[in-house]
């Protein structure tokens, strides 16, 4: 049977909720909870089950603090999500490259 | 491997670029209110300075310029405080980014006050003029990338620098302290307040 090109991608990664939550702190380092839920139009409810399967994976690091009494959330990029995510980016460069250009394309 | 693959692979890289773009944008903004207020304050006392304290030129050009590095000084330790604990890419993109955009309108107002230093028939009243439609520019132009409200801070000063060299020049320095000052440090303050809010959304 012949072998699925994005086999070797981290699934982790790879659903476009949380390949956003990496993208923005691959940018970033840190950032507020409310942020990512902003920028990425999610749902308290859905970016704290994505996060908590990342942070699972140590991928990404919670920070719960409380600050004039309001609770406060940081997620930061481990360095282990870093090398996961620079990984990941040269599993789809190489996906690319292998695949050609079709013939149509080309002129 | 096949075509819906690699489209695929293209599209996540499309939006993987696409957000690093935006966010890096939206964390040079983090620092930008605090930034305002500082040079609000250094044209505050810049201004009130040179129309009451400064009666001579020679004077006038070592008072910006011990200004200038206070607030300069004043700007990195902000923006290090802002950016503690960030990654060393990060930080160099966001010192580059400043740099690299305001370092070229510098040196265009420095060659702007060398041309009314090298024409005496030029009132040096037009020396902070020139400044100030530079610094204008610079806020306009960041205005169309960070926050709108350094665009409308851009807006006024230009226009507000052309109104003065018209028809006000021998008042600039007061007019100039009022409106960039002033203006700066409300510009400032709005942008912090708006990122609050953002934060504790």
């Amino acid at each position: 049977m012949k072998e699925h090109a994005s086999v070797k991608l981290n699934k982790m990664i790879h659903q476009k909720a949380r390949l956003g939550i990496m993208s923005i702190l691959m940018a970033a380092d840190e950032v507020d909870f409310n942020y990512l839920k902003e920028q990425l139009q999610l749902t308290d409810g859905n970016l704290s089950t994505h996060l908590s399967q990342l942070e699972a994976q140590g991928l990404i690091e919670i920070n719960k603090t409380f600050i004039d009494k309001k609770p406060r959330t940081r997620v930061r990029i481990s360095e282990r999500g870093r090398e996961a995510f620079s990984e990941y980016i040269r599993e789809l460069e190489r996906i690319i490259s292998e695949i050609p250009v079709p013939k149509s394309e080309k002129q | 491997m096949n075509e819906d693959e690699k489209n695929e692979a293209m599209e996540n890289i499309r939006l993987i670029k696409d957000l690093v773009m935006k966010t890096k944008t939206e964390m040079v903004k983090v620092s930008s209110g605090w930034i305002a207020i500082v040079w609000g304050i250094f044209c505050i006392i810049g201004f009130l300075g040179q129309q009451f304290l400064i009666p001579q030129n020679a004077w006038s050009a070592a008072w910006w310029t011990g200004l200038s590095g206070i607030a300069v000084f004043a700007t990195f330790r902000i923006s290090r405080s802002q950016m503690s604990g960030r990654s060393r890419e990060w930080i160099r993109f966001v010192i580059w980014k400043f740099i690299g955009f305001w370092l070229p309108l510098v040196f265009l107002g420095y060659a702007l006050v060398a041309f009314c230093l090298l024409h005496p028939e030029v009132s040096p009243d037009y020396i902070s003029v020139a400044f100030m439609l530079v610094i204008s520019t610079g806020y306009m132009i960041l205005g169309t990338m960070v926050d709108r409200v350094m665009l409308y801070m851009g807006l006024v000063g230009f226009i507000g620098s052309l109104v003065t060299a018209i028809f006000f020049l021998s008042l600039s320095s007061l007019i100039f302290c009022v409106l960039f000052g002033i203006g700066l440090i409300v510009s400032g303050w709005v942008m912090i307040v708006k990122e609050k809010k953002a934060e504790g959304q």
